[in-house]
């Protein structure tokens, strides 16, 4: 189209409807997208690239977690299960999650590799070449030991105390400051994230990458999508409040991440049979806090530094887990909190003693775990509902047990849970009081900054609605490039693993063209 | 959940709400209003005071914490409201109907007064009775509010100093470079 705007383009500052042809049409501006963009833009084709949320550069950002959780997170930071027994933390923003994630790298473990081949049909990704290129571009590397705040020092120094295995973690930064103000947007664009890599790269290469349109549907005609349609959405708009978008494609592609996408499809009519939204996975977090005689300042330095993945593998009948730290800004740790009036004024007041650790439970490897679903409501709204069975009590009970006696290790004079009651322990013998403790979605905080799923990846038509190559089965030219496809959680950070697979798939989606 | 369960919790609402119509006398007890410091955009005018009085419970300040009102929680969670989908702003305010309705207290915790005219201590019993009430909904509806309560009352930097946080690094602000 003649005259078009090109490069970086804000939907919602147009008067005029948009209408535009091209080759690829992307949904979403993530880790899948971005990757995604720039590998087919640097082939010479056509792309555009939808995002619902906003660009922002590092000079836009204040670092104040009440200005950046309505801006940069999805339902203005307040995403969450039906029951709201989980809080979800994931990114809105040109760039996606990797606006706002903590930057921990990791490859694909071979042993979920392995389970994918054996329960999915998912077989030879040869994902190490594409994870090469990923690590380069994106400056991924192990961050130094000696750099890991006082927050991941309890971590690595409990660890070592017990006797686990505990090493620094890898991050795609450079030039980083060790801020710490990871999650509200990096100030001096250290973090690798999309919108300065991938992004840049595919604008650079011709593509257009057009933020603030929600897309409401794909538009398909039998085996066929034909393009996306939406519209333009204001900073501030409770829905979309402008023009209307039409993007007409040979290609269309959803990168709208785990439960956006699913809903996504389903608002064009495809229903995979029903797996659409099934197997959404959270890889659900529970934590346990310390409380030091000295100074933590868990809000200051790089959010996770050092990693556990002792708890990994507890035998074929448990939900494993793995170890990490959480940063506690003040508005996330008094949403950490379990409780109101005095008694959350005195763990605020604690905050700079404070040291935040994680259990991320692995869903969706035991037989019969489906983890969530996501879903339509009658309103539109989009709903995720997620169920914690008897196997999640245990891993919860036992994930709590493993962080308190770190702490108690690492030299915590306290160490307390999010249960609405906490239970407090001040040495070894206390732990098993959390055996007497209720777990589950109300009884304790539950905490999810990993989507996945809902659009999995696999051999079997009848239960794979994606197959191999990314392609949505029933419609020759959709695909679908994202964290959605992972047929299981990770047991891992799952950044890295969808550049890799996005990074992959640009041949698949350039063939289809 | 079984149907059965759901529909147990589904007709204790319900029946709650019927009584609620009939108890003139109870759900007729003034609320007491507090005026906002700037126009509404998503509460009604009693949600936003029955909001005041519960965030003022969950953040009551003390020692160099304010209460809640004077760092302007609820005007806060309004303009948030304004900003989200209109079924979040409905179903918040319901919430807050529903907590400040002196015939559905009665009903289910044994509290005859609306949830603004209670004395401090009531107002504990009452949230107490919302946190860790058999009703799913009710939790959900705890939840929701003290989530969105402490997370406007700590994100307010007037908070900072009284939970020991100096604030971002200035020199990290609006491309300030590293310090």
């Amino acid at each position: 189209m003649s005259g078009a705007q090109t490069g970086w383009v804000d939907a919602s500052t147009m008067s005029a409807p948009l209408s535009r042809t091209c080759d690829v049409v992307i949904v979403g501006s993530g880790a899948g997208g971005a990757v995604l963009a720039a590998g087919l833009a640097a082939q010479g084709l056509d792309v555009i690239v939808l995002e619902e949320g906003g660009r922002y550069q590092a000079s836009d950002l204040t670092l104040q977690e009440g200005d950046a959780f309505p801006a940069l997170y999805q339902d203005r930071g307040t995403r969450g299960t039906s029951d709201l027994g989980v809080t979800i933390m994931q990114g809105r923003a040109v760039g996606g999650t990797t606006m706002v994630n903590w930057t921990t790298c990791f490859r694909t473990p071979e042993r979920i590799l392995a389970h994918w081949a054996a329960e999915h049909g998912v077989e030879d990704l040869a994902l190490a070449p594409h994870f090469d290129a990923v690590e380069a571009r994106l400056n991924i590397h192990t961050w130094p030991a000696e750099m890991a705040n006082a927050n991941n020092r309890t971590l690595q120094r409990g660890c070592e105390a017990l006797g686990w295995e505990v090493r620094p973690l890898r991050r795609n930064v450079k030039g980083c400051a060790n801020s710490g103000y990871c999650g509200v947007g990096c100030p001096v664009d250290g973090k690798q994230a999309m919108g300065i890599t991938y992004l840049q790269d595919a604008v650079e290469a011709g593509a257009t990458v057009i933020s603030r349109v929600r897309v409401d549907h794909v538009d398909v005609a039998g085996r066929s999508a034909r393009g996306v349609v939406g519209r333009a959405m204001s900073a501030e708009a409770s829905g979309p409040d402008g023009v209307d978008v039409r993007i007409d494609a040979k290609v269309v592609v959803s990168s709208a991440g785990a439960i956006n996408g699913p809903a996504l499809m389903l608002r064009s009519g495809l229903d995979g049979g029903g797996r659409v939204g099934r197997r959404t996975f959270l890889h659900p977090v529970v934590a346990i806090v310390g409380r030091y005689a000295e100074r933590i300042a868990p809000f200051y330095g790089a959010p996770q530094a050092m990693g556990s993945h002792h708890p990994i593998d507890r035998g074929p009948d448990r939900i494993g887990y793995f170890l990490e730290a959480a940063p506690l800004q003040p508005m996330l740790a008094s949403v950490a909190a379990s409780q109101i009036g005095a008694p959350l004024a005195a763990f605020m007041q604690a905050l700079p003693h404070l040291s935040g650790l994680l259990a991320l439970t692995v869903d969706g490897l035991l037989p019969g775990d489906e983890g969530g679903t996501t879903r339509l409501g009658s309103d539109g709204r989009i709903v995720v509902d997620y169920a914690f069975g008897p196997a999640y009590e245990e891993a919860f009970r036992s994930a709590m047990q493993d962080l308190a006696r770190i702490h108690l290790a690492a030299g915590a004079e306290l160490a307390g849970s999010l249960h609405q009651t906490p239970v407090v322990m001040r040495r070894d013998a206390d732990v098993r009081l959390l055996e007497d403790a209720a777990y589950g979605a109300h009884a304790h905080r539950i905490f999810s900054a990993h989507q996945m799923g809902g659009l999995c990846m696999g051999a079997d038509p009848a239960r794979h609605p994606v197959d191999l190559q990314h392609r949505m089965r029933g419609v020759d030219n959709l695909f679908v490039v994202d964290g959605s496809v992972l047929p299981t959680a990770l047991g891992v950070n799952p950044s890295q693993t969808i550049y890799g697979l996005a990074h992959r798939a640009r041949g698949f989606v350039a063939d289809a063209v | 959940m079984t149907p059965s369960r759901r529909f147990f919790l589904g007709g204790t609402l319900a029946g709650a709400g019927l009584l609620a119509l009939g108890g003139v006398g109870l759900s007729a007890q003034s609320s007491v209003m507090v005026a906002p410091d700037a126009p509404l955009r998503a509460l009604t005018p009693r949600q936003f005071s029955v909001l005041v009085a519960v965030a003022d419970r969950v953040c009551p300040g003390g020692g160099a914490l304010p209460v809640a009102r004077e760092v302007g929680v609820a005007g806060a969670i309004d303009r948030l409201l304004s900003t989200m989908h209109p079924g979040d702003a409905a179903e918040l305010g319901q919430a807050l109907d529903l907590i400040e309705n002196a015939a559905i207290a009665l009903v289910l915790d044994g509290r005859a007064r609306p949830f603004t005219a209670c004395d401090p201590a009531a107002q504990d019993a009452a949230l107490r009775a919302w946190a860790t009430s058999g009703i799913t909904l009710r939790r959900k509806a705890f939840l929701a509010l003290k989530g969105l309560i402490a997370s406007a009352y700590h994100a307010n930097p007037a908070t900072y100093a009284g939970v020991g946080y100096p604030g971002p690094p200035p020199g990290l602000v609006a491309g300030g470079g590293i310090p």
